[in-house]
């Protein structure tokens, strides 16, 4: 196998693995090999990694990748990569899972990836009817003026405020210099960053559908959102979202995700949200935690990185789709204890329906 | 010594950095030297005060070139970027000539580059004797509008201005792109950039920083303040992680304090070189303080100090 044909190999593996790379990124890397002393290790792999990856959280899995593949020197044959596509066909992954077995024995951390197909256990296959659209995006609109309180750097022309002086020149060009209309200019209320917090655990599975529509929604109505899914673990899609239609979002949020209706572990993953993504968190940030409460994890861990949160974001919103049930109370452990902390505590369905909507925010329940 | 950009090899960007009291690694100039062998901007992404933004001023210093600077902002718009008329000296043109000519002459007169003010994008755009390097700084604060308007300008180096034309770039810039990571950067820019992760650098590095820039410093000293550096962003419970530049500050400040030790009673006095938030200092009390200090010292008991030196 020569290098080209071996890059590409390694490109597919990567690709496999969750790592998202265009032919033009492969085709950089090939230049790039052209330009370096193969013969050295370090500037082998730096180049790889500076062409092919364009994110600093794929650099573990590139690690491993790149150690899996070159090093190791696994003799992975053309045809046994294109099964890996097929994602139905795991057992074609024998090789890889008895690698890896063997190099663990020998003490070797060879672990697979959270985007691993091994992973998956449950192949989620959703279906968004996309019935809700124009209410959805109506109170997302909404959603966020309620919630965007400061001003921010952007200005826009406005009847009282300040004098423009720059607007003013420009306007009064075409009467010859003569400054005969004033324009004023106020400052716009900043966009608030929304994060979404989705739980797509077993007992969410109901709400799949509804799910995937809210954050396709999300994404596509208010740019400056980023959106993640947890359950045992942790995933960003942010990207994923906008990448198409919705039913195509769908499909590829199924082929990432390999975390839909496990079990819950909201504290865990709470905790690798504020481990991996702190920079993201600032006083303009509104957090949205989109859960039922049903958390079969750490209670202590919860209440810490509920409560780090709490003390960073500008509002913590928790949506729980069970307060549409009659006489729900939020009883649960893990609602007991987010409770103190939230900002806002409405219903999952406040976007699909602008009648629940106005409920909860004609007169949000606060409890903090 | 000053380089040429195609005479440039890894080994020659480490000596060159270095030289410019920029302690690096072959990552770091691999990513420079690809940059500039295929032509493509770098995009680094990483935590605030690693080192993002000196890449591109030691690159222009090694390139003998000029830095352009774009730092970006929310509301960041076309007429901060790229270009804006000069509308006053446009409007005393157009009273001093409007006895003179004809409308038509003036407006053809006011529109041209002498009344052109040239931001950031443009003035990367009409350099002619050297490529520039241009430096895209914190994108991830503009807005992605902004992001899209890049991609364009990325990918032809040219702009458009409606009363003049296109210009196309007479040399392509060097582009060198930062983001704290504050908001996700779209695809489409990762895709045509190439991509360099910086992270907090390790003990050893960091110490290396510490005494390449504060040559006067004591050896002893230099240790104690990364290790404890290092411990504070270990921390959960710290909002700003003191990068490196705070832990250049704090060297400087202990050395014109003329310390040769870290004690509680200098580290609570100057401490605000490192936290940046009030509630970070309000949770390194008196015991934070002090079980840090022990644990440093523990370790120079194991004789950890000696290894540094």
């Amino acid at each position: 196998m020569n290098l080209k044909e071996s890059l590409t190999d390694f490109s597919r593996l990567l690709r496999q693995e969750g790592i998202k790379l265009t032919v033009a990124e492969v085709l950089d890397a090939a230049r790039a090999l052209s330009y370096i002393d193969l013969m050295d290790r370090g500037q082998f792999y730096h180049s790889l990694r500076i062409t092919l990856v364009k994110k600093g959280e794929f650099y573990e899995l590139y690690d491993r990748l790149f150690r899996l593949f070159w090093e190791k020197r696994l003799k992975i044959q053309k045809e046994k990569i294109e099964s890996i596509n097929q994602i139905s066909s795991y057992e074609n992954l024998s090789e890889i899972k008895e690698y890896i077995n063997k190099n663990e024995k020998e003490g070797e951390e060879v672990t697979l990836t959270l985007y691993s197909p091994i992973e998956i256990k449950n192949i989620k296959i959703l279906n968004p009817k996309d019935s809700y659209r124009k209410e959805i995006q109506r109170n997302i609109r909404r959603f966020k003026r309620f919630l965007a309180t400061l001003a921010g750097r952007r200005v826009k022309s406005a009847i009282r405020g300040d004098i423009d002086p720059r607007k003013i020149l420009r306007k009064n060009l075409g009467y010859g210099g003569e400054l005969i209309k004033v324009v004023k200019k106020r400052k716009v209320k900043s966009r608030a960053k929304i994060i979404l917090l989705c739980d797509v655990s077993g007992s969410m599975d109901g709400y799949s559908d509804y799910l995937v529509e809210l954050l396709y929604h999300f994404k596509n109505s208010l740019h400056n959102t980023e959106v993640f899914l947890f359950s045992t673990n942790l995933i960003r899609i942010t990207n994923d979202l906008s990448q198409g239609s919705i039913d195509y979002v769908a499909r590829s949020i199924t082929k990432r995700a390999s975390i839909w209706g496990s079990g819950t572990k909201i504290g865990y993953c709470l905790g690798l949200f504020v481990k991996r993504y702190p920079e993201l968190i600032d006083y303009n940030s509104i957090l949205v935690i989109v859960s039922d409460g049903w958390d079969v994890g750490d209670i202590d861990e919860l209440k810490a990185n509920l409560r780090w949160l709490k003390e960073r974001v500008s509002s913590l919103v928790w949506l729980n789709p069970l307060l549409d049930i009659q006489d729900y109370k939020p009883e649960t452990l893990g609602m007991k204890i987010a409770l103190p902390y939230i900002d806002i505590f409405a219903s999952l369905s406040i976007f699909k329906d602008s009648k629940i909507y106005e409920k909860y925010f004609g007169k949000a329940i606060r409890y903090s | 010594m000053l380089a040429k950009t195609e005479e440039l090899t890894v080994e020659k960007i480490i000596k060159f950095m270095e030289e410019r009291k920029y302690v690096t690694d072959e990552s770091i100039a691999m990513a420079i030297y690809l940059a500039l062998t295929l032509k493509k901007p770098l995009l680094i992404e990483g935590e605030a005060g690693c080192g993002k933004t000196e890449i591109a001023k030691i690159l222009s210093d090694i390139l003998d070139t000029e830095l352009i600077r774009l730092q970006c902002y929310e509301g960041l718009d076309v007429n901060s970027a790229i270009y804006e008329w000069d509308y006053l000296r446009q409007l005393l043109k157009i009273r001093l000539e409007e006895s003179k000519k004809k409308p038509e002459e003036i407006e053809s007169s006011i529109f041209s580059e002498r009344f052109l003010l040239k931001r950031p994008l443009l003035k990367a755009v009409l350099k002619e004797d050297k490529e520039p390097v241009l430096l895209i700084d914190e994108i991830d604060r503009a807005d992605e509008e902004f992001e899209g308007f890049l991609l364009e300008f990325l990918a032809e180096f040219q702009v458009t201005i409606p009363e003049i034309g296109t210009l196309r770039a007479r040399k392509d810039p060097i582009v060198i792109l930062t983001s704290n990571r504050t908001r996700e950067i779209g695809d489409g820019i990762r895709r045509r950039c190439l991509y360099l992760y910086l992270t907090y650098p390790t003990l050893e590095k960091e110490v290396k920083i510490v005494r390449l820039k504060s040559p006067n410093i004591n050896e002893r000293l230099s240790l104690q303040i990364c290790r404890f550096v290092k411990k504070l962003r270990e921390s959960d419970e710290i909002i700003k992680k003191p990068g490196i530049s705070e832990t250049l500050d704090w060297a400087s400040s202990l050395t014109l304090l003329h310390k040769d030790s870290l004690d509680i009673e200098t580290v609570q006095k100057t401490l605000s070189c490192l936290l940046k938030s009030s509630q970070d200092v309000k949770r390194f009390d008196y015991t934070r303080i002090k079980s840090i200090l022990d644990e440093i010292e523990e370790n120079e008991s194991k004789g950890e100090f000696n290894r540094f030196l």
